[in-house]
């Protein structure tokens, strides 16, 4: 093998699981666009963005072991702030008259593309993240958990209760749609790879040290507050595009869409798929958005003639959790990543000594040295 | 009276215990030796059905205890002075006591049970109000070992209630032990402090890592072994930590 | 004229807060039991609303007393079927087998008995009947409310520490394991914890739905996060910790409430949680922690004192 080609190899070997996963994303959107449903485009379209979000839970709960229930809070941000920035000036004076002066002076006119409206919410939602992070990080798991509830319950209150800014409980119309599936694909792709990047990097490393032992990960200098810190900070990004994302394609959202509902989802997906592997995030996203919008269709569209009463896919979706956990209470990948394929190993000595399959010439030759006359004889275990 | 097969305890793909077989006699004191991680604990929670082992059976009085639940086995008449003694803290002196009678129906046999070892203990006695979680090691292990003997068992398991004891505290442990022994009881002591459990028992198994059952005899046997299988088990000099 | 407002306020937040102290002592009941959160439990005041709506024809007692039997069966039989089968499993999946309960119990309601117009229960008339002491107006609700959840929590109190199963029920919730190695038998204390829990958010209910009358599939979501947040702060691990948290909670939410401008009314629930991070914050052990240990010093400090002086 030319040293190029080895190289190129160990580079995929090393990028397998974000190289794999993307596959499956890119081989879904291809379906997509060539099968020309609209119903079909958008349950993807959900697919994807719920993805995004799981994959954000993954690499600050997954690593950090923290449970984060308020990560929808900055996806609502990223949403209505995105939706802010694009809207037509005629419909935002419309929808918004009575937005105070400070921040409708440079809110009504103005008119950005999806990717400066995406990059805005993702910034101002690590802004969010980052304000609240101070307090989350430095509390343990389950402060912490109730203090994201918190988050979550906060953000709601405020959007529901500020309609001069926000629209309120009504729901917001008028958002341009810009967002296809390509450029969602893209996005989440981008995502696979920084969170997978993260899991791997030192900052990674020392979140899931934390995860496993914090009181070991501190003796070793990891600093376990800021490492959490940081990693609420980046998935709450994340989830600002997200909701960028979503805003872009639904078009219409309610304070109700970024709430329970969603984060139990959120939750539910990458516990069911494993939550400590990219994988585990990806899979049980895919698992349990079949299930769930397979329920919706038979909702919509009825059953063998029948047609079964709202809220009969909710219902089908919690069963299937619960299955889920019961069988494989480690989620579908039990926390581990796309196994490099076996066709591809090697098949040196050494490598197949480990495989356990050690071939015949080498057997005899370590049973005809001299110095381990019974290396080649399995031990018994017989105690002495 | 109790009866361990080719034991085999897994925790996921590590054996804590591989293939372990001992006996304990009605009446007798047996020693379990071995040091940190061999699987001392590991063999008594699976005695007493906390956990389910891989491979192999206990016998007890003839039945089959092996796949039974903890509070069967106490039933039965087995009970365990756990590791780390673990009183409940949050429950007075008296009601950790009593605690170990509920699953006995005659009230009046449990209430005199109390009062002979409030004289056994004067101490649990004199703190029979407080909590739990303000008595010192000591007195905390007697607490648990009488928490043990309210529910009249004819087995006594112990794991380890000598760890972190101050020695005139390790002292009045094996007291009270040789105490029960003489009164009859049939005991079952696992401890890191191998010297003195020799002594003090009628068999002693000593345990290696893995589980299995190095050295097995009386004190009188062991005392005769070679000068290295002694230090080894920590016969010679302190105990081999 | 201010003070007697605040007291007013107060009075309200009292009874409000004991409701919620109610609650949060299920909720820890449960939790220290069996690791269990369970966010299920909001649904069992939703079964109880439902359950008083149609049988608030019967007359009260009749009303009340089928309200608590159907709770408690429904709790029982959530612990028989849902929880049980995953008992031994990690925490996490344990939080999710209670919220897919949860969800799955708002969706049935969604399809069944919550469709169609909103159903509600009226109060009954006496409730809003008031007195005045010391110049303070109390309603016969609040009265009710105090009295009920005053003796509920002293009731606990009671089987907790005088009943051999309260004494089981505390040992299973300090260490389920030892417990069960001194021969308690496991099912019968989770159970009868599921039971009392039942009782809990029978009486709740009941106390809430003649307070507020409206029914919906989701009444329940915010009763929890209060008393769930609220028992947390004060302290999940122990009971009187989460009674004490959830009193708090409920006390703070209704004072919020009562205090802000009425346009501004709407923000109870976001300044409450900010007061919750807050606290968190302060006090990451919970409430009862934080004031044990300030008790705590401020005493060795006057201990101090006291010394020097002799």
């Amino acid at each position: 093998m030319t040293s190029a080609l080895a190289r190129g190899r160990r580079y995929v070997r090393v990028a397998w699981t974000p190289i794999a996963l993307s596959v499956l994303i890119l081989l879904t959107w291809a379906i997509v666009e060539n099968a020309g449903s609209v119903t079909l485009e958008e349950d993807v379209m959900r697919l994807f963005l719920w993805m995004m979000l799981v994959l954000a839970w993954q690499l600050f709960s997954g690593n950090s072991g923290v449970m984060s229930f308020g990560h929808i809070a900055f996806m609502a941000a990223g949403a209505y702030f995105s939706a802010l920035l694009t809207m037509s000036p005629i419909l935002k004076e419309t929808t918004f008259p009575d937005m105070p002066r400070f921040l409708a002076s440079w809110i009504h006119p103005a008119e950005l593309s999806l990717v400066e409206a995406m990059l805005a919410a993702g910034a101002l939602a690590a802004v969010l993240a980052a304000i609240f992070g101070i307090a989350v990080a430095r509390l343990a798991g389950v402060a912490a958990a109730i203090a994201t509830l918190a988050i979550l319950v906060i953000m709601n209150t405020f959007i529901v209760q500020t309609p001069a800014v926000t629209g309120g409980s009504d729901v917001l119309v008028g958002v341009p749609r810009e967002t296809t599936p390509g450029f969602a694909a893209l996005a989440l792709v981008v995502v696979i790879f920084a969170v997978y990047a993260f899991k791997q990097s030192r900052h990674g490393l020392r979140l899931r040290a934390s995860r496993e032992n914090q009181e070991a990960a501190q003796s070793v200098a990891v600093n376990v507050r800021l490492e959490r810190y940081i990693a609420f900070v980046i998935a709450g990004l994340i989830c600002g595009v997200a909701g960028a994302l979503y805003a872009h394609y639904f078009t219409g959202f309610a304070p109700p869409d970024f709430y329970f509902e969603l984060t139990f989802i959120v939750v539910a997906m990458l516990v069911v798929g494993g939550m400590q592997s990219v994988a585990g995030a990806v899979l049980g996203t895919y698992f349990l958005t079949i299930v769930y919008l397979a329920a919706r269709r038979g909702e919509v569209d009825g059953v063998f003639g029948v047609e079964p009463p709202s809220g009969t896919a909710n219902l089908l979706v919690a069963v299937a959790l619960l299955l889920a956990l019961l069988l494989r209470p480690r989620g579908i990948t039990g926390g581990r990543e796309v196994p490099w394929p076996t066709a591809l190993r090697r098949r040196g000595p050494v490598a197949a000594a480990a495989a356990g399959t050690v071939p015949e010439e080498v057997k005899e030759a370590i049973a005809a040295s001299p110095s381990r006359p019974d290396a080649a004889t399995p031990t018994s275990g017989k105690p002495l | 009276m109790l009866r361990i097969d080719d034991l085999t305890v897994a925790y996921g793909r590590v054996r804590a215990v591989n293939g372990l077989s001992m006996n304990v006699e009605e009446g007798e004191f047996v020693g379990l030796v071995g040091h940190n991680g061999a699987g001392k604990t590991s063999t008594l929670m699976t005695i007493v059905g906390t956990q389910r082992p891989a491979a192999g059976s206990i016998s007890y009085e003839g039945q089959d205890i092996t796949r039974r639940s903890p509070d069967d086995i106490l039933r039965m008449g087995i009970s365990l002075v756990p590791e780390g003694r673990r009183i409940f803290a949050r429950l007075t002196v008296g009601e950790n006591v009593q605690i170990g009678g509920h699953s006995r129906r005659d009230r009046a046999a449990v209430a005199k049970d109390l009062e002979r070892l409030r004289e056994r203990f004067p101490v649990l006695a004199e703190n029979w109000d407080r909590s739990g979680g303000e008595l010192s090691g000591g007195e905390q292990q007697q607490l648990a070992i009488a928490r043990a003997l309210v529910s009249a068992p004819k087995l006594l398991l112990l794991d380890e209630p000598t760890l972190g004891l101050a020695p005139m505290m390790v002292e009045r442990v094996f007291e009270i032990l040789e105490e029960l022994h003489a009164e009859g009881r049939t005991i079952l002591l696992v401890e890191q402090n191998a010297k003195r459990t020799i002594d003090a028992a009628d068999r002693t198994y000593v345990m290696r890592s893995g589980g299995q059952i190095q050295f097995h005899g009386t004190s009188r046997e062991l005392s005769e072994m070679s000068d290295f299988e002694a230090a080894y088990i920590g016969m010679a000099g302190d105990g081999a930590r | 004229m201010i003070a007697a407002i605040d007291l007013q306020v107060g009075v309200d937040a009292v009874s409000f807060g004991a409701l919620f102290a109610v609650m949060a002592l299920g909720l820890a009941l449960l939790f220290g039991v069996m690791g269990l959160m369970n966010f299920a439990y909001g649904e069992l005041i939703m079964v109880g609303g439902y359950t008083m709506y149609y049988t608030r024809d019967f007359g009260a007692l009749p009303m009340v007393v089928i309200t608590i039997a159907v709770v408690v069966l429904v709790a029982v039989l959530m612990e028989l079927f849902a929880f049980r089968p995953v008992r031994h499993a990690a925490p996490l999946t344990l939080l999710i087998t209670s919220f897919a309960v949860s969800f799955g119990l708002q969706q049935a309601a969604f399809m069944t008995v919550a469709r169609g117009r909103q159903k509600g229960v009226e109060p009954y008339p006496w409730l809003t009947d008031q007195h005045h002491i010391a110049g303070l107006r109390l309603s016969n609700l609040d009265v009710l409310t105090l009295l009920v959840a005053g003796g509920l929590l002293v009731g606990m109190t009671m089987l907790l520490k005088r009943t051999t199963i309260g004494i089981q029920l505390r040992a299973s919730t300090e260490d389920y394991q030892m417990a069960q190695l001194v021969g308690i038998r496991g099912n019968r204390v989770i159970s009868f914890a599921f039971a009392i829990t039942g009782l809990l958010a029978a009486a709740v209910c009941i106390l809430f739905v003649l307070r507020t009358g409206s029914l919906s599939a989701q009444m329940g979501v915010t009763p929890l996060l209060i008393a769930f947040v609220g028992g947390a702060i004060g302290g999940l691990g122990s009971l009187t910790g989460a009674a004490l948290g959830g009193f708090t909670l409920g006390v703070v939410v209704n004072t919020i409430q009562s205090s802000l401008p009425v346009d501004l009314s709407g923000y109870t629930l976001m300044f409450a949680f900010l007061f919750v991070i807050v606290v968190l914050v302060i006090a990451p052990n919970g409430l009862l922690d934080l004031t044990r240990r300030v008790w705590a010093a401020a005493t060795t400090r006057l201990g101090v004192l006291d010394r020097r002086a002799a």
